[in-house]
């Protein structure tokens, strides 16, 4: 029979919540960053609003990054990803089954009989 | 063509593969960015605004790396301003240590000049920088601050001391599946130095060859 397939084979049906955090805090904190450091790099100086369109660029991204790994949630396409592997398993035990269950059927035991031989005590 | 042209394409052509060989990587890419600029001489403010092409580049050898940008344009004073336009050059050259996978320590100098009709005025400022990366989605998009001190500096001619501070960050993101990235930057640096101030702001677009780092 063929081997179960191994867990490597098999893609998360749920995304990872850690994942999407790591993903999240980079974008968040240098979004924050670029909004607030000109105020402490140019005291007193009228910053502009560029400040505004990259940093809030790069905390959506974090954002978006963040819901790329689907947290928690089931992800359908690896479902269905696992579902095959599955499949494609179960298929190829019951396959191997059959085949051997029809060669059992198929298979004749032929007895045939030698010349006869004396077996006494002395015989070494 | 002239001959020192052809010594440079034939270098651009040749570097990839040299570096390789060597176990180099390098990352070369195009700036353009809008450039604000606060300019404060005693107690005048004047502000400008204007285009700046330029270039970057950066060698990355396992943890040592060195960065050169250069950058030109024009500054126009904003309306009702009386001052004259300005031509501006702006470069620094950085070596640099990775010193954990996401922070990296550089230090070097970088230049500002400035062509107001007959004057010039030119700033150089040695840099001390750090530099923090963070993915966001691996070999896709990343994010990045820099932040730097003057270690020390001078401006005009007689030099007087000069000093400052800065930072910058951004976005990069990879363009397709080749090797073009893409990076929306600001920057904002405020050096001074008795009686000059100068807060320069830019937002740029860059188009970098090679991995960002």
């Amino acid at each position: 029979m063929p081997p179960a397939p191994p867990d490597s084979l098999f893609r998360p049906e749920r995304g990872n919540t850690n994942g999407a955090v790591r993903a999240l805090v980079p974008g968040v904190v240098a979004g924050a960053a670029i909004v607030v450091l000109p105020k402490l790099v140019a005291t007193g100086e009228r910053a502009s609003k560029a400040r505004l369109i990259v940093g809030g660029a790069v905390t959506i991204a974090g954002v978006a990054a963040f819901f790329s790994h689907h947290p928690g949630q089931r992800i359908p396409a690896n479902a269905q990803y696992n579902r095959n592997i599955r499949e494609s398993w179960q298929r190829n035990v019951a396959e191997i089954s059959r085949r051997n269950a029809d060669r059992a059927r198929q298979s004749r035991m032929i007895i045939r009989p030698g010349a006869p031989s004396l077996v006494t005590s002395e015989t070494p | 063509m002239k001959p020192y042209l052809c010594a440079l394409v034939a270098c651009a052509a040749l570097l990839p593969a040299a570096a390789r060989a060597q176990g180099v990587q390098f990352t070369v890419g195009g700036i353009a960015g809008q450039e604000i600029v606060q300019s404060h001489i005693d107690q005048v403010t004047d502000r400008f605004t204007g285009l700046i092409l330029g270039a970057e580049g950066v060698l990355i050898s396992d943890r040592l790396m060195v960065r050169v940008r250069y950058g030109e344009g024009r500054i126009n004073p904003k309306s009702g301003s009386s001052a004259d336009p300005r031509e501006v050059v702006e470069g620094e050259a950085l070596f640099g240590v990775r010193a954990t996978p996401w922070l990296s320590l550089w230090a070097g100098p970088g230049a500002r000049a400035y062509t107001m009709g007959d004057t010039d005025q030119r700033w150089l400022i040695w840099t001390a920088r750090a530099t923090g990366r963070g993915t966001l989605l691996p070999g896709r998009m990343q994010t990045f601050v820099e932040l730097w001190g003057a270690v020390s500096g001078n401006v005009g001619n007689p030099p007087i001391k000069a000093g400052g501070r800065g930072a910058n960050g951004g976005l990069e993101m990879r363009l397709g599946d080749g090797n073009f990235w893409g990076r929306l930057g600001y920057r904002i640096e405020s050096t001074h130095a008795p009686s000059l101030r100068e807060t320069v702001e830019s937002l740029t677009l860059s188009v970098i060859y090679g991995v960002p780092q």
